[in-house]
């Protein structure tokens, strides 16, 4: 339990992504293209799905402006830009939300392959510990919602395509943590 | 490295068989003889795409066939998402979950790969075609890998045509140009449709050039590849499994689909060994590419027992455990590396059910995904991810997504080829859009249209009013011994002012009495159906005059739907016209004739014979109630224009196999081809207005729009561009010639190369006679129609 303590404390340093705007055509027009395709949708649920469709999940250096985004023909964005366009959509709609953070447990394999990609992108891979991974997440009612994978998730025990839920925090909340990981899963 | 499992197999106890020699492993109370031997060297072996569900990947299917074969082998499976069903399954001891493709690190995954086998033991038995190819490309040989080098899948790309010609068997005709006009033209040669099938997976069945166009937009989009067309072979499906090592064939099964989903997944299939021809061709085979691991030959079996080759897939079929299960188990002859016996006994066949099972604790279940269009995603259809690594281009493209350059067929005509532009002047001081008219193609296209018919009976050739009124060509039509045929009284009048008299004229159509006329005089005409037949009696009745040497019906075809005809394979229908078509030619001292009409170029050569035979067929019965067989059979319909070689076996065809009338009365044969003849008389000339360019290719919008050729955006059309000097074909590409209209749908060329185009450059359409002059109409002109009034 220590272990994963001591991984949740240093998470908490991680800020809550928002993508900075320059306040100029070059930010504005990648926000424009980004909310103009989010529009099109009528309902809620699908507006969100389509945020990781839109923003090829990958590294974004922080702080990022919205013209950080745009990678060869698409954008590219990570957890954390996800988070802050789906709390837009959420917003726009009126549904109340707070944005929050999890710890995840991923398949043993994973992090490499994610460290690799981030450095080679020179972007911060502090979000990677050696067995768990922060990963930005809202909640929405008594539910969250991963907007990396569009899915709901009931908190702390889910699983993830990204890995089992170890824990989960509301922003300016407290850690909710996974039974069963404090009972038995804990880090070294 | 991998997630352990909690739940525990009962150990594998090995003892020795008495009566073989081979070692043989109790599992339990269970006993279960290893034919296989020992698993070679093997202590685990890695098994990937364990994916699941109606549409399983094969990993499930070969870790049960290695659980069959060896109870107390250590199996891992191995894939990229905890959506992968077969993760879950308690037949493995161990599972290794990698990151999905859109988020994996390829060199970390390379040397994952390559941690993974290095223990002495370990193999890998890949079951995902692109992870195959990619293995492949990037670790090249690996003794632990039991797939197929790059070499081996090389000498197996699609189409399959060399493994075709190996193993001795038929391989479907296929389509590598994918420019609009290759398509078209593929599509209606195929009676049965055509398959659009990815270069490394997928398939789609598509009727039309248009679903085409669509579906290789869906398979470019999904996988990141090319694709190609082959033609749909009817038939019973089969497969032929392997398992080969160097070059060795090991073992091999031929199954017979006996139940398929509706994705035309196996269900059930017989099982049986391959005869001797064809294991020797696939041992060949295996032999020449040096094959090791799993491979799935797919092919067709026709009603006469012929094979063709429809694929070769580099690694195990996903019903592979299904033949195991039967007594022919090629994971374990892979693993054991051992040839087997064919003495054995075969259980006939096999069936897969439905099995719920507990998901694994470590894996959980991953809630479901939302999507925004309506449509699974494609790494939901997919979990193994393997369309993500389509799309990024890390596996060597074999065939790119643009199109290929035509192969010229051989043609009849100068007009076929699209060589317009050769009898196009230089662009003029006229303005643009403009319409110039062929008219030595159609003098050509006729003479050709006379030598298909030459030989073939009594002969009359009519002209389509409709597909080109215009004078010149009236004229034209008129004095190389054409009869007009038209579906208006409008028609009949113009074309008799123009040379085609209406004394020897043809009407058509359901309302070719019109405009109203108290008296009308033709050659013959063909009632649309029998309220026609009966509004003719009561209007002769009340004093019409009507003359005519012949009367006749037109015959609804038989087996695809239409608005047009009498239905006259219905007995009672039959009946009615035959009365009612008998007392008219009496009553006018007429002969009566039969005709049957259907757009060749929606329906291809092939079909449109069938259904034109099939429809005249009504001549004989018709002759019994008609007292005698009929002196005119008329036949029409739009041929296009790529098909004038087909003519004269496509008349052939009908009157061998049409009525019998046809052959022992020696009706006159009049043949109404419409288009064929038409379409290359007119180019159309247009400039460029603007060249829009983005990242993946460029679009231009012309002067011209689809009311100045309507037919342009469903059909293609050849076009030139004017480069000073003379017109040069556009070659294919990726681009698109937009119209100058408001409409979305105004697109009037696709899979084009513009990169030559510029703003001000004059282009021309060739193929824009008939239908796209004759139903050309003012749109974004500020004209209205005229009864409106012009402004």
């Amino acid at each position: 339990m220590t272990g994963l303590l001591a991984e949740l404390k240093r998470f908490e340093r991680i800020d809550l992504s928002r993508v900075a705007c320059h306040g100029a055509a070059c930010c504005k027009a990648v926000r424009y293209r980004v909310f103009g395709r989010l529009m099109q949708y009528a309902n809620v649920g699908a507006a969100l799905a389509a945020v990781p469709e839109l923003i090829r999940w990958g590294p974004v250096q922080w702080p990022a402006h919205w013209c950080d985004l745009p990678e060869g023909d698409g954008l590219t964005g990570d957890c954390g830009v996800h988070a802050d366009v789906a709390a837009a959509v959420l917003t726009r709609e009126a549904v109340p939300h707070s944005r929050g953070r999890a710890v995840l447990r991923p398949a043993p394999l994973a992090p490499a392959h994610w460290r690799a990609s981030w450095n080679e992108a020179g972007a911060g891979d502090a979000w990677i510990a050696a067995r768990v991974v922060h990963h930005e997440v809202i909640r929405v009612g008594d539910q969250w919602w991963d907007p990396s994978e569009a899915r709901w998730f009931s908190g702390a025990g889910a699983h993830l395509s990204g890995g089992r839920v170890l824990a989960v925090r509301e922003e300016h909340g407290s850690w909710q943590l996974d039974p069963e990981a404090s009972a038995t899963q804990a880090l070294p | 490295m991998g997630v352990s499992r909690n739940a525990a197999k009962p150990e594998a106890v090995e003892k020795a068989d008495p009566s073989s020699g081979e070692p043989t492993y109790a599992a339990g109370t269970e006993t279960v003889v290893a034919p296989f031997g020992r698993a070679a060297k093997a202590g685990t072996v890695f098994i990937s795409g364990m994916h699941s569900d109606t549409n399983p990947s094969p990993g499930l299917s070969v870790a049960r066939s290695l659980r069959l074969a060896w109870p107390g082998l250590r199996i891992v499976g191995l894939d990229y998402s905890p959506e992968s069903s077969g993760l879950h399954s308690d037949v493995l001891d161990d599972l290794v979950c990698l990151p999905t493709w859109r988020r994996a690190h390829l060199e970390t995954w390379v040397e994952q790969m390559c941690r993974l086998l290095e223990p002495d033991d370990a193999l890998l038995i890949p079951c995902l075609d692109l992870e195959v190819r990619l293995l492949a490309t990037e670790l090249g040989f690996h003794d632990k890998i039991l797939g197929p080098s790059k070499a081996a899948l090389d000498m197996v790309r699609k189409p399959p045509v060399e493994a075709a010609e190996r193993l001795g068997v038929r391989v479907a005709e296929a389509e590598t140009d994918t420019s609009w006009h290759a398509i078209d033209r593929f599509v209606r040669r195929s009676p049965h449709g055509v398959w659009v099938k990815g270069e490394v997976y997928d398939a789609y069945r598509a009727y039309t050039a248009g679903e085409v166009l669509a579906l290789g937009s869906v398979v470019e989009h999904t996988w990141g590849g090319g694709w190609h067309l082959e033609r749909h072979v009817a038939g019973q499906e089969c497969s032929i499994a392997f398992a080969a090592l160097n070059g060795r064939l090991l073992d091999a099964v031929f199954v017979t689909k006996a139940l398929v989903t509706v994705a035309g997944k196996t269900w059930a299939g017989e099982v049986a060994e391959l005869d001797d021809s064809l294991r020797d061709g696939l041992a060949d085979l295996v032999a020449d590419a040096r094959w090791t691991g799993g491979g799935e030959l797919e092919l067709i079996r026709s009603w006469h027992g012929e094979l063709t080759l429809m694929e070769l897939n580099p690694r195990f079929p996903a019903w592979i455990h299904g033949a195991s299960v039967c007594g022919i188990n090629l994971p374990a002859a892979l693993v054991a590396g051992r040839a087997a016996g064919r003495d054995r006994l075969l259980a006939p066949g096999f069936t897969r059910v439905v099995e719920e099972i507990p998901v694994n604790p470590a894996l959980g279940i991953t809630p479901f995904g939302w999507v925004a269009g309506g449509l699974p995603r494609p790494a939901d259809k997919h979990p193994s991810g393997m369309s993500c690594l389509g799309q990024r281009h890390l596996v060597p493209a074999e065939r790119a997504a643009v199109p290929e350059e035509s192969v010229p067929t051989p043609t009849a005509t100068t007009a076929q080829t699209g060589g317009f532009e050769e009898l196009l002047a230089p662009p003029g001081p006229e303005a643009t859009p403009s319409r110039h008219l062929l008219l030595p193609l159609f003098a050509e296209q006729f003479q050709a249209l006379k030598e298909q018919v030459e030989g073939l009976g009594n002969v009359l050739l009519a002209h389509s009013v409709k597909t080109c009124p215009q004078p010149a060509v009236l004229r034209e039509a008129a004095r190389l011994g054409m009869v007009a045929e038209a579906i208006s009284l409008a028609e009949l009048a113009a074309a008799d002012r123009f040379g085609l008299a209406a004394e020897r004229g043809i009407l058509n159509g359901p309302a070719k009495w019109w405009p109203a006329t108290d008296h009308v005089r033709c050659w013959a005409f063909f009632a649309d159906s029998v309220a026609e037949l009966r509004s003719l009696h009561a209007r002769l009745d009340n004093g019409f005059q009507l003359e005519a040497e012949v009367v006749g019906i037109r015959a609804a075809p038989v087996h695809v739907a239409s608005r047009f005809g009498i239905p006259l394979h219905e007995p009672e229908v039959m009946a009615e016209a035959a009365g009612l078509l008998s007392s008219l030619a009496r009553r006018l001292g007429a002969t009566w004739g039969l005709h049957f009409h259907f757009a060749q170029s929606v329906l291809g050569a092939s079909r449109w014979q069938r259904e034109c035979a099939a429809a005249l067929g009504a001549a004989d019965p018709l002759a019994d109630q008609m007292g005698g067989p009929p002196a005119v059979l008329d036949v029409g319909g739009g041929w296009h224009i790529d098909d004038m070689p087909y003519v004269r076996a496509s008349l052939g065809y009908v009157l061998e196999h049409g009525p019998a009338a046809a052959r022992e009365a020696d009706p006159l044969l009049v043949l109404e081809p419409g288009k064929i003849l038409t379409q290359p008389t007119v180019a159309v000339v247009t400039q460029v207005v603007v060249r829009r360019e983005s990242r993946k290719n460029c679009d231009i919008v012309v002067d011209a729009a689809e009311g100045d050729m309507p037919e342009a955006p469903y059909h293609p059309h050849p076009v030139a561009r004017f480069d000073g000097s003379r017109w040069v074909p556009l070659p294919p590409g990726r681009d698109r010639i937009l119209g100058r209209s408001c409409m979305e749908h105004d697109v009037l060329g696709v899979r084009l190369d513009l990169s030559d185009v510029q703003e001000g450059d004059h282009l021309a359409f060739g193929m824009c006679g008939a239908y796209d002059t004759s139903m050309a109409y003012d749109f974004g002109r500020g004209t209205a129609p005229r009864e409106l009034g012009h402004s």
